[in-house]
């Protein structure tokens, strides 16, 4: 019996080494950034110097003149991209679905510190973390001992309710403030905390979607996070000397400009509400950026503008704002002389071009300098690499022996857990969808990574054995895949999951909608693709997903009848033959797709043919500094690597029927060696450029609100803002130059307060 | 017996209440621009009949817009001098250019100014011959001045060149800020152009001139040297209060 026993666990573990496949990890030197048409290039580009708009997009990145009340987008992404403050920075999970009576999503409630924890202005301490916690951390059977809905995230912005800003000078927008009826202690108003946690933003050019449910869209149309599901003409082009004509762009590969469409309007992060773009631009324009924030002189980007000299920190640039979008973009979106006819609050003069335009010069500002803040410098990128397999060897670069093991160990861990089908490719995500496809297509005389061990691109570029497939990467870019979950087959967007952090009640992720009603998700998209319904495919990838690359097919080319794909008995058809345009290139197995009578069919008859992953899925985040970037997940529920890697050993927290089935191949129990190789192995993966803040990762200074005087019992009040809101804390991040600082940043879990 | 008002340090005291009363006046802003465009015909010539220009006129003319293309909103004691007084189609020939200087200052102590000022310049090539064409060259010359002065101000120049059939001939924006370019200009010429006026029919050429000024007025901080007679001044006013004291205690 034992010997059966034996045999059985032998075989299991040496099949889940057999199929131990996929992606490997790879560097990041080198590799290609998404390319954005018509940006820079072509005849007549949007942006027509990219230096100043790089140095456009780090001035408004960082100033706190942005928001309504001192908030800069820095303000949550100062440290390693992300945010590292402790106090005020609970939010009662108000992603939640508040229809039922019991819920909490308006609620704070205790954090398993004990009854006095947790809520606004409280301080997180070691021992609030995990929020989601069984009796025995590594095992999901022993009993959830501690959840809660709260999310652990970053405090923004008081808001308010918006009435105008001024021109030159002072922080903050006129607003009519008082206290919020969530985030206050008694009468007095604290700051409003996001209901996510702060992902990081370096490495987030990667990604081909932004925020974590993915709703910053690849398309940029210049003025909203929607892409083309905002049909607005959000701007205004110049067409002569007296016309100007509403406008949108089509920008491909700028998710990151859309996701800079979202905070500076949000009335959690930065701004009052009903505050708009242009009076945002009419307050910034004609200032000097950073206006009272220091400048080093050796500053990477912004040194050149800096006031500063050696050992005298001054604020501000030489410069305005409106001088750089001047220099910067197309003269066609910001010459116009005239006023553009756009509703002005009572009172006020009419918004010039350049006011109605800011929007796309922050957007694009910002992705611009977001692109630079690539991290692809980590020991794990500089190593040496064998040179067939092209893995790191750890070799010569002052490891001990013993390290060297345990990265070696961490690194064969990584996959053997599959953690590398999701964490895939050079950025650890199959997110970063242009980035894995260009990198798997085939490209003479292409190659990345580091110069003395370069990686030739193609079809083994990932690993051998066309390592990218098994995780859905194909060199078609293809926005949808089907995977399978605990409730079987199902579309699923490609670079998000659902790995049971929370339940799907506390936060849908995915499954919500955007600003017009429609599914967040592209996978849904997909459905009414397959259903014949194309009126209701907003997004335009959608159109061109490729069922061949799916990690399960959808439907098989065989006359046996099927209970979860399609079959010819039901109806299939080519894909790509609806457009007489075949989607088959490249493909190991030709791509089928159901007809639209069998979809429209199988909808009633066979509804789990058809079904949709999107309950509390979520981008999959890259692992890049991961080390410095906690909380981690997207309710913050988890301060420490360690615990994360909890939480995949007991095969994640809750599962619910969109839950990915790969979260039930991990094999972590059991083996502390393993799990503390793979946490090396995770820290293998921080630059030290971003450790010590060194170029590109310098900054200006910039004073955070950091919570409030007093405590989460008992709060002063009288903020200059107005008497009824607490008066502010301040963390103050010195500005650093390109050679970065003395002091390295730290971990997340070394801010927190000892475990009580 | 104490009283209130100490009649020795009382002339200090005026004085630094004065002094402090400085620190709530304010620097004042201005802009000063201008814009002077020429319209030099180059050459004139009928295609049909060499030398016979009596079918064509050229017509010079600038108007001032007025309300809502014009603009001006001001807090406190702010103002904007914008009179450019309208010519109304003088004749333009060889030799003798359209040449108008368009300006706008303004000026601000206490307060704001938001304004835009806009000048229509056009040129217009009428023919009257039934029967002749004509094929006129003309070089539209520019001289921008924008200069600011004070902590807030900023101040553009804008021309756009138009005709009919093309509506962005020509841009120039110019710039002054108190930041880094308080005194900006712009001298220059555009292509030659060739307009072809047929028989019975006009041609014009447009020049909108926009002159836009942001001002505010900017607290004025103490001079140093303010605040060192200030402190020196609380000093002796401190020791003779103490020297007294003293004096009591010896009393």
């Amino acid at each position: 019996m034992r010997l059966a026993y034996f045999s059985m666990v032998c075989s299991i573990l040496i099949s889940e080494a057999i199929f131990a496949h996929g992606p490997q990890p790879t560097p990041l030197q080198n590799v290609p950034i998404p390319p954005v048409p018509g940006l820079l290039d072509g005849s007549d580009p949007i942006v027509v110097d990219k230096a100043k708009a790089i140095a456009l997009g780090k001035a408004l990145f960082w100033d706190v003149n942005a928001g309504s009340d001192g908030m800069a987008c820095a303000s949550c992404h100062f440290h390693a991209g992300a945010d590292r403050r402790i106090k005020n920075q609970i939010n009662p999970g108000q992603k939640g679905i508040d229809s039922s009576p019991d819920s909490t999503a308006q609620t704070f409630e205790q954090l398993p510190s004990g009854a006095s924890s947790g809520g606004p202005n409280y301080t997180v301490k070691a021992g609030d973390f995990p929020t989601f916690r069984y009796n025995d951390p590594f095992n999901k059977a022993s009993g959830l001992s501690f959840s809660t809905d709260d999310v652990v995230s970053s405090a923004g912005t008081f808001s308010g309710d918006f009435s105008g800003v001024s021109k030159y000078t002072g922080k903050d927008d006129q607003c009519v403030r008082s206290a919020d009826p969530v985030f206050h202690i008694g009468a007095t108003g604290t700051r409003r905390v996001e209901p996510r946690n702060t992902p990081s933003v370096i490495n987030a050019v990667f990604n081909y979607q932004n925020f974590w449910d993915g709703r910053a869209n690849n398309i940029y149309n210049g003025f909203s996070p929607w892409g083309e599901r905002d049909t607005n003409n959000g701007l205004w082009l110049k067409t002569g000397a007296r016309t100007v004509i509403p406008y949108r762009l089509h920008l491909q590969n700028s998710s990151l400009a859309s996701q800079a469409m979202g905070p500076p309007l949000s009335d959690a992060e930065m701004s009052c509400r009903q505050r708009k773009w242009p009076e945002i631009g009419r307050k910034l324009l004609l200032r000097q950026p950073l206006q009272n924030q220091k400048v080093h002189n050796e500053d990477s980007v912004l040194g050149l503008y800096s006031l500063s000299t050696t050992g005298n920190l001054k604020p501000g640039l030489n410069t305005t704002y409106k001088s750089l979008i001047m220099q910067a973009f197309n003269s066609k979106y910001w010459s116009f002389s005239g006023a553009v006819p756009i509703p002005v609050p009572n009172g006020q003069t009419p918004y010039n071009q350049m006011e109605a335009n800011f929007s796309m010069f922050f957007g694009l500002a910002l992705q611009l300098y977001q692109s630079t803040l690539i991290s692809d410098q980590a020991p794990f990128d500089l190593s040496p690499r064998d040179p067939d397999t092209f893995e790191p060897t750890w070799e010569g670069m002052g490891k001990t022996q013993n390290e060297i093991d345990a990265l070696r160990v961490g690194f064969e861990a990584f996959s053997l857990n599959h953690c590398n089908l999701c964490h895939a490719g050079p950025a650890f995500t199959t997110a970063a969808i242009a980035l894995n496809s260009a990198l798997v297509t085939p490209k003479a005389d292409a190659f990345y990574g580091p110069a003395n061990f370069p990686i030739p691109y193609g079809l083994n570029a990932l690993g051998d054995g066309l390592g990218g497939r098994a995780a859905g990467i194909s060199q078609y870019i293809s926005v949808v895949t089907r995977d399978i979950t605990l409730g079987g087959y199902k579309l699923l967007d490609f670079g998000f999951a659902n790995t049971g952090v929370n339940d799907p009640n506390a936060d849908q992720g995915l499954g919500g909608v955007d600003d017009f009603g429609n599914p967040l998700s592209f996978a849904d998209q997909y459905l009414q693709y397959l259903l014949g319904n194309y009126s209701n495919v907003l997004d335009p990838g959608v159109n061109r997903v490729r069922s061949c690359d799916f990690i399960v097919s959808l439907a098989d080319n065989t006359s046996v009848n099927s209970i979860n794909k399609f079959t010819a008995t039901d109806g299939i058809q080519l894909d790509g033959s609806r457009e007489n345009s075949l989607k088959q290139q490249s493909c190991l197995l030709a791509g089928y797709i159901p007809t639209i009578a069998a979809a429209n069919t199988a909808l009633n008859a066979t509804p789990v043919k058809l079904r949709v992953a999107k309950q509390a899925v979520f981008k999959v985040p890259g692992l890049r500094n991961v080390e410095l970037t906690g909380p981690y997940m997207h309710n913050g529920s988890m301060a420490t690597l360690d615990q994360v890697l909890e939480f995949y050993t007991r095969k994640g927290n809750f599962d619910s029927p969109d839950r990915h089935k790969l979260m039930s191949n991990l094999f972590l129990e059991g083996d502390p060696d393993g799990l503390a190789a793979l946490a090396a192995f995770l820290k293998s993966l921080t630059d030290d450029r971003v450790r010590y803040e060194k170029a590109p990762f310098d900054h200006p200074e910039i004073s955070i609100p950091n919570g409030h005087a007093g405590d989460d019992v008992t709060v002063v009040s009288d903020n200059p803002l107005n008497a009824d809101l607490a008066k502010d804390e301040f963390l103050l991040i010195p500005a650093v130059g390109t050679h970065g600082s003395v002091e390295p940043l730290q971990s997340f879990e070394s801010h927190l307060a000892p475990k009580e | 017996m104490n009283t209130f008002i100490n009649y020795k340090i009382m002339p200090a005291s005026l004085m630094l209440m004065s002094m402090l009363a400085v620190d709530t006046s304010e620097a004042s802003s201005s802009f000063n621009s201008q814009a002077t465009i020429s319209f030099t015909i180059d050459s004139i010539s009928n295609t049909g009949t060499a030398g016979d220009l009596s079918g064509l006129a050229i017509l010079g003319a600038f108007e001032q817009a007025g309300s809502p293309v014009s603009y001006l909103s001001t807090t406190g004691n702010g103002s904007v001098d914008a009179n450019n007084p309208a010519i109304d189609s003088v004749s333009v020939t060889i030799g003798n250019p359209f040449v108008y200087t368009f300006s706008a200052n303004g000026n601000v102590s206490s307060g704001t100014v938001e304004s835009g000022n806009t000048g229509w310049y056009s040129l217009a090539l009428n023919n009257t011959s039934a029967t002749d064409d004509y094929k006129v060259i003309l070089t539209l010359t520019y001289n921008f001045v924008a200069n600011v002065s004070g902590d807030f101000a900023d101040n553009d120049v804008v021309l756009d060149l138009f005709t009919f059939d093309n509506p962005l001939l020509g841009n120039i924006f110019v710039n002054a800020n108190a930041l880094n370019s308080p005194n900006a200009g712009a001298n220059g010429f555009f292509p030659q152009y060739t307009f072809d006026a047929a028989h019975n029919s006009s041609v014009e050429l447009y020049a909108d001139v926009t002159i836009r000024g942001n001002l505010q007025s900017a607290p004025v901080p103490l001079p140093a040297s303010v605040w060192l007679f200030l402190g020196g001044l609380l000093g002796i006013h401190g020791l003779n209060k103490r020297r007294n004291t003293s004096a009591e205690a010896v009393c």
